[in-house]
């Protein structure tokens, strides 16, 4: 059941971030919706479990695609193995705004990730169009927590057989 | 326990730094078998999103229907005017070219594919289409819409195929004003769509010329129309000028596209 229902979320996740999300573009902009998964999968799920779940997710969005192979994949791993460590430490990503900060730091990471491949292949980049796409998908982004906080986290402890939060903690 | 746990969590690492460093080709080829048996799915997403995508744009433009209708209804008239003196040049045309022998695209060479897929992030610019090398898909292509260029084919699998769209801020064709016939170099820009830049100062381009692929390096077929030129940007302290170059091609919402083959 457990298996079942990560292969599903993967599969899901995948679609909508290759296909449905970028057809939608809410503002002309593509939300991380991967990130926010694997987030939640690094809180809700064991470690080895998260980092499949992180490794797969990356590997789909890799060969979709047309350019950087792998770093996808490199950037949700190491994503998920930070929440995992830092919730070691004691820090609560089942708090909202935890979550919030944590897709916030990590979306603009990524996109720091991306603008360098680009500008290590090219010359120049006009910055104030690249800082406004940041700025409005970090938005979008944090939407996407507040929008999924409950429903991922019921889902995920669903499928690992523990009792399902209902309320929101700030 | 935390022992086990970690030693799980080694191993996926591990499969994950493999499959990346070392499984390139066998992840892709795998992946284009994965994107034939999920195409009809993520096709279905795709027309979702795009749906749901153009009723929310809709109705964000709906205060402005009245003034665009009118502007419409001119351009019309202007374009039927157009048209019936554009029919007479179009016959003295064909009748050049059949004396030439000159051959445009013929349609049996357009291969019909549908948008599966788009970028997952937002400053680079591909998409995926449901063809692939079974169909006579080759990299290197040239992919139109709308009689427009709109990218090359960058990774080719049996049933699917990756097209690099000219709008991504690596893609580099060199093209000419179709008019004046001066050269430059047309690229994407991040936001900004396309730019035309290494003109030189002392060549001329107009705002409204015709912008088309020069077919220089042989990568791609001359005259592939690549949009037309919006504004100049001329300096005289500069060596080169640049422009603006504008399409009718949304390019964050294609969904069917013509591969060019046997070029």
């Amino acid at each position: 059941m457990k298996i079942v229902g990560i292969i599903g979320l993967v599969l899901l996740t995948a679609l909508i971030q290759v296909s449905f999300l970028p057809a939608l573009r809410p503002m002309g902009i593509v939300p991380n919706l991967a990130l926010v998964v694997v987030l939640y999968a690094a809180v809700e799920l064991a470690a080895s479990e998260a980092l499949a779940t992180a490794v797969s997710i990356g590997v789909l969005l890799d060969i979709a695609s047309g350019v950087d192979f792998g770093l996808r994949t490199a950037f949700l791993s190491f994503f998920c193995l930070l929440v995992i460590i830092i919730r070691r430490t004691g820090a609560d990503f089942s708090r909202l705004s935890m979550a919030v900060a944590a897709v916030v730091s990590a979306g603009v990471l990524w996109n720091v990730a991306v603008l360098i491949s680009v500008i290590l292949s090219r010359d120049t980049i006009l910055w104030g169009q690249a800082i406004r796409i940041i700025g409005m998908e970090t938005a979008i982004n944090c939407l996407l927590v507040l929008a999924l906080h409950l429903p991922l986290r019921w889902f995920m402890q669903n499928i690992t057989g523990r009792q399902p939060v209902v309320a929101i903690r700030g | 326990m935390r022992k086990k746990g970690a030693q799980r969590v080694l191993i996926v690492l591990a499969v994950g730094v493999v499959l990346v460093l070392f499984g390139r080709s066998g992840v892709q080829a795998a992946g284009g078998i994965f994107g034939s048996i999920t195409s009809p799915v993520a096709r279905l997403f795709r027309i979702g999103g795009s749906g749901s995508g153009n009723f929310f744009r809709f109705m964000g433009q709906i205060k402005n229907l009245n003034t665009s209708n009118d502007r419409l209804e001119r351009e019309v008239a202007e374009l039927k005017l157009q048209l019936a003196q554009d029919n007479e040049l179009r016959v003295q045309n064909d009748v050049l070219r059949r004396q030439l022998n000159f051959n445009s695209i013929p349609a049996n060479k357009l291969v019909p594919a549908e948008v599966i897929a788009y970028q997952p992030d937002n400053f680079r610019e591909y998409i995926t289409i449901n063809r692939g090398s079974r169909d006579g898909l080759r990299v290197g292509q040239a992919v139109v819409s709308e009689g427009t260029l709109i990218g090359k084919l960058a990774n080719v699998t049996t049933s699917t195929a990756q097209v690099f769209l000219v709008v991504d801020p690596d893609f580099r064709i060199a093209a000419l004003d179709q008019t004046t016939r001066t050269t430059g170099t047309v690229h994407g820009q991040i936001g900004r769509g396309l730019v035309m830049e290494k003109i030189p100062q002392d060549q001329t381009v107009n705002v409204g010329d015709t912008v088309i692929s020069s077919g220089l390096g042989g990568e791609l077929p001359k005259g592939l129309i690549l949009g037309q030129i919006e504004s100049l940007n001329h300096q005289n302290n500069e060596i080169f000028q640049t422009a603006q170059v504008s399409s009718n091609i949304k390019y964050n919402q294609l969904e069917l596209v013509f591969v060019v083959v046997g070029q």
